[in-house]
C-alpha cells in the first residue's frame, strides 16, 4: 500500500503538469507557420527561402545535386544532404555532374558552367539553379 | 493536416487492429468477444509487429509497398489467422472464460478518465507538430522514399544516417502516407498517438485480471505519466514505440513464467521481432530478456530454457531477411562503431558509461518513481515467494542497464552525458518494460504464497465495485469535458494554404493576386501573361503556405487595387484584392 500511496501522491501533480504541457505544445504547434512545420530548419539547409523555392522549381521526376566548398563546414557539409532529400522527394538527389538543378552551399559559381542560370539567392551562401544543358 | 489525413489515418490502424486480433487468434484461441475486446491492445501491437515483419520481407524481395499490396498483405495476414483460428476451435481447442465478470468502480472510472483525458491532450498536441532533427535527416527520407517509389534504394539509404536502420517504422510511415492521401509528416505524429493507445490498452488487458485495480490504476497512469515518455510520446523516432514493444514482450515473458500459456511466448516472438525491425537496441533489449528469462528459469531448465532460446532465435528470424539485405547489399553495419569486442580498448568509458544510465534511470525528473517502484516491487515480491517472477525483473533491469550502458561505451563518438538527450531515449525502453511489470509484482507481493488465486480474487473483488452507470457516467464526463474545455479557448485549427490569404484592410495597403499556383514555372506563366498586358511591377514569388503566388504588391489602397482588378478583367485576367501585410 505504501508504493500505491507513493504513486498516487506523484500522479497528481504529474497528472496536472502532463496536462499543462500537452496545452502548452498544442497552442505552440497551432501558432506553427508553413515553413516552421513543413521546410527543413535554416541551420541545416542554409535557407528555407532557397530550398522552398527550389521545392517549388524542379518537377517532381527532377534530380538535383549538392555542389559544396571544399573548406565548407557544420552542418551545412554534413546535414544538408539528407535534410534535401527528406524535403524534395520524389526529386532525386545525385553525385551526377549531368543533373539539371543544383543547389551551391559556398561554392565556386564559376565551375558550375557559363550557363549556369540562378533562381533563387537570399544572401545567405546558399543558391539554387540550374545548368545550361 | 487535414480532417481527410485523420481520417485515413484512423482507418489504417482499424486495419491493423483487426490484423493483429487475427493473428492473435490464431496463437491464442478466441474464448470470448469480451475476452477479444480485453486483449485487443495486445492485438494491435501484434498486428505492429506482424507488418513490421511481413512489409520488410517485402521490401528485401522487392516487392513494393502500395496500397494495394499492403490490402493484399493484411487481407492475407487476417485470413490466415482466422482460418488458423477456426481450425483450432474446429478441433475443440477452444476453451470458454475470460473476463472475470464484475462491475467496474467508479475510482476506476476516474483513473480510466483520467488516462483518457491524458490521451486526448496528447492527441491534441501532436497533431500539429513540427519534425525534430533525426526526423528530416532519416526516418522522414527512408518513409517519403518507400512512399513514392514503393521500395528502398541502397544507393539513397547509403546516403542518410544510420543507413542499415530496420525498415519497419518507415514502412508502417509509407503506409500512412497513403492511408493520408499525401506525405503528411505532420499528421503522422498520431500513428504514435496510436501505438501509445495501444501500449496502454495492452498492458491493462493483460493485467486486468490479474492485478487488483487498487494497484493496477495508479501505477498504470505512473507509468503514463513518465515525462520523457510524455514528452517524446509522439516524437517520429524509433524509440518509443521500441520501448512499446520491448515492454510488452517482458511483460508477456513475465506472464509465461508464471503461467506457462504457449500464447504469451509466441506473441512475445512477434513483439520482439517487430522490435528488432524497429531499432537495432531491439536485438538488444530482446537478449536481455531472454538472459533474464533463462536466469530465472535456472531450477526448471530443462522445460523451458528450449522454449527461451527458441523465442529469442525465432524473433531473430524474423528480423534476419533486412539483416541480410543490408549486407549483401554492403551498406554500413549497424554494429558498434569500433567492433562488438572494440570495448575492450575503451575500459576507461566503462564505469563513466554504467553511471551515467544509472543515474538516469533513477531520474525523477524523466521517469517519476518508477524504477525505484520497480525495485521495491521486486523485493516485496522475492520477500513474499514469487521468486522466479521477481528474479526476471531484477535480471532484466541489471541486464539492461548494462545493455544500455554498452551502447555507450562500445561508441566512442558518443558523448558520455546527458546534454544530448540521447541516454533517456535508450534507458526510456527498461524504463518502460519495469514500469509494466511493477502492478503484477506488487500484487504478488500483495497475495503472497497464495498468488495462484489471484484471478479469482480479482474477480471477486469487481464483483463487489459500484454501480456501472455511475462509473460510466464518470468516465464519459471526463472525456467529454476535455475537449469542450479547449474547444470553448478555440476550435480546432486545420492550416491549409488559405492561411495566406489575407482579406484587405481599410487604409493598408494591399496587393492585387492574379492567382497561386502549385510549381513555380507556373506562376512565372501567369506573371508572364499579366507583364505583357501591362501590369507592370508583377512578380511570382513563394507565397509561404507552400505555394506560389503572382501578385502586384504594395498598392497604396483598397480603391486603387479595385482600379486594377477591373482592368484586368478587361483582358480575362481575374485577380482578387488581398492584405499586403509586408506593404
Amino acid at each position: 500500500m505504501i508504493c500505491v500511496a507513493a504513486s498516487v501522491l506523484v500522479i497528481v501533480p504529474a497528472f496536472v503538469d502532463a496536462l499543462d504541457a500537452s496545452d502548452s505544445w498544442a497552442d505552440r504547434n497551432a501558432a506553427l507557420d508553413y515553413a516552421a512545420r513543413s521546410v527543413p530548419y535554416e541551420e541545416a539547409v542554409g535557407s528555407q527561402r532557397v530550398v522552398e523555392d527550389a521545392r517549388l522549381w524542379m518537377p517532381e521526376d527532377a534530380t538535383y545535386r549538392v555542389v559544396t566548398a571544399p573548406d565548407l563546414q557544420g552542418p551545412l557539409q554534413w546535414a544538408a544532404p539528407a535534410f534535401l532529400t527528406g524535403f524534395l522527394l520524389p526529386r532525386r538527389q545525385t553525385d551526377s555532374p549531368d543533373a539539371p538543378w543544383v543547389f551551391c552551399f559556398g561554392c565556386d559559381l564559376a565551375a558550375l558552367g557559363e550557363g549556369f542560370e540562378v533562381l533563387s539567392d537570399d544572401g545567405s551562401g546558399v543558391i539554387f539553379g540550374r545548368t545550361g544543358r | 493536416m487535414t480532417v481527410r489525413a485523420i481520417v485515413g489515418l484512423t482507418g489504417l490502424n482499424f486495419v491493423v487492429l483487426v490484423v493483429g486480433v487475427s493473428v492473435l487468434s490464431a496463437i491464442r484461441p478466441w474464448r470470448s468477444w469480451v475476452d477479444t475486446l480485453r486483449l485487443a491492445g495486445v492485438g494491435y501491437l501484434v498486428g505492429v509487429s506482424s507488418l513490421f515483419t511481413v512489409l520488410a520481407a517485402e521490401l528485401v524481395l522487392g516487392v513494393p509497398i502500395r496500397p494495394s499490396t499492403f490490402a493484399l498483405t493484411s487481407a492475407c495476414l487476417a485470413g490466415a489467422g482466422v482460418w488458423s483460428a477456426r481450425r483450432r476451435a474446429n478441433r475443440g481447442l477452444e476453451r470458454s472464460g475470460g473476463l472475470p465478470p464484475g462491475l467496474p468502480s467508479i475510482g476506476v472510472a476516474v483513473f480510466v478518465g483520467a488516462a483518457a483525458v491524458y490521451y486526448l491532450a496528447l492527441f491534441r498536441a501532436a497533431r500539429l507538430s513540427d519534425l525534430s532533427w533525426d526526423v528530416w535527416a532519416s526516418w522522414l527520407p527512408k518513409a517519403k522514399a518507400i512512399y513514392f517509389t514503393g521500395g528502398l534504394d541502397p544507393a539513397l539509404l547509403a546516403s542518410l544516417p544510420g543507413p542499415s536502420y530496420p525498415p519497419g517504422l518507415p514502412a508502417l510511415h509509407a503506409v500512412a502516407f497513403h492511408a493520408m492521401g499525401s506525405a503528411d509528416a505532420t499528421t503522422l505524429h498520431l500513428q504514435y498517438w496510436f501505438l501509445g493507445v495501444g501500449f496502454a490498452g495492452a498492458v491493462i488487458g493483460l493485467l486486468t485480471t490479474l492485478v487488483r485495480p487498487v494497484l493496477l490504476c495508479p501505477l498504470m497512469l505512473l507509468l503514463l505519466l513518465m515525462p520523457d515518455i510524455r514528452n517524446r510520446a509522439t516524437d517520429l523516432y524509433g524509440d518509443v514505440p521500441l520501448g512499446y514493444l520491448v515492454a510488452l514482450g517482458a511483460l508477456l515473458v513475465l506472464l509465461w513464467i508464471r503461467e506457462r500459456d504457449s500464447w504469451q511466448l509466441v506473441t512475445a516472438t512477434i513483439l520482439l521481432g517487430g522490435a528488432m525491425l524497429t531499432k537495432r537496441e531491439g536485438i538488444l533489449f530482446a537478449l536481455c530478456i531472454v538472459v533474464a528469462a533463462l536466469v530465472a528459469t535456472y531450477r526448471e531448465r530443462r522445460q523451458t530454457w528450449p522454449r527461451i532460446v527458441a523465442m529469442g532465435a525465432a524473433a531473430f528470424a524474423l528480423a534476419l531477411p533486412w539483416r541480410v539485405w543490408f549486407m549483401l547489399e554492403s551498406l554500413p553495419s549497424d554494429a558498434p562503431e569500433e567492433g562488438y569486442l572494440g570495448v575492450f580498448d575503451h575500459l576507461d568509458r566503462a564505469w563513466a558509461s554504467h553511471e551515467l544510465v544509472l543515474r538516469t534511470l533513477f531520474d525523477y525528473d524523466l521517469w517519476l518513481l518508477v524504477p525505484t517502484l520497480a525495485i521495491a516491487a521486486i523485493g516485496l515480491a522475492f520477500v513474499a515467494g514469487a521468486r522466479r517472477e521477481a528474479v526476471f525483473a531484477a535480471a532484466f533491469l541489471v541486464t539492461a542497464a548494462v545493455g544500455s550502458a554498452w551502447t555507450f561505451w562500445s561508441n566512442p563518438s558518443l558523448d558520455i552525458g546527458v546534454e544530448e538527450g540521447l541516454v533517456n531515449r535508450v534507458v526510456g525502453t527498461p524504463a518502460l518494460a519495469l514500469g509494466a511489470m511493477i502492478p503484477l509484482l506488487l500484487e504478488l507481493a500483495w497475495r503472497g504464497r497464495a498468488g495462484i488465486a489471484i484471478a479469482e480474487d480479482v474477480g471477486r473483488a469487481r464483483a463487489r465495485t459500484g454501480p456501472v452507470a455511475v462509473a460510466m457516467g464518470v468516465v464519459v464526463a471526463l472525456i467529454v469535458a476535455y475537449p469542450a474545455i479547449t474547444v470553448a479557448k478555440g476550435g480546432p485549427r486545420f492550416p491549409s494554404p488559405e492561411d495566406c490569404v489575407l482579406a484587405p484592410v481599410s487604409g493598408q495597403k494591399v496587393r492585387v493576386v492574379f492567382g497561386y499556383r502549385a510549381t513555380l514555372p507556373e506562376a512565372i506563366a501567369l506573371r508572364d501573361r499579366a507583364l505583357e498586358v501591362g501590369f507592370e511591377g508583377t512578380e511570382a514569388a513563394q507565397d509561404g503556405c507552400g505555394r506560389a503566388r503572382v501578385s502586384v504588391d504594395g498598392v497604396p489602397s483598397i480603391a486603387v487595387g479595385q482600379e486594377v482588378v477591373a482592368a484586368a478583367r478587361t483582358v480575362e485576367l481575374d485577380p482578387a484584392l488581398e492584405l499586403d501585410p509586408d506593404g
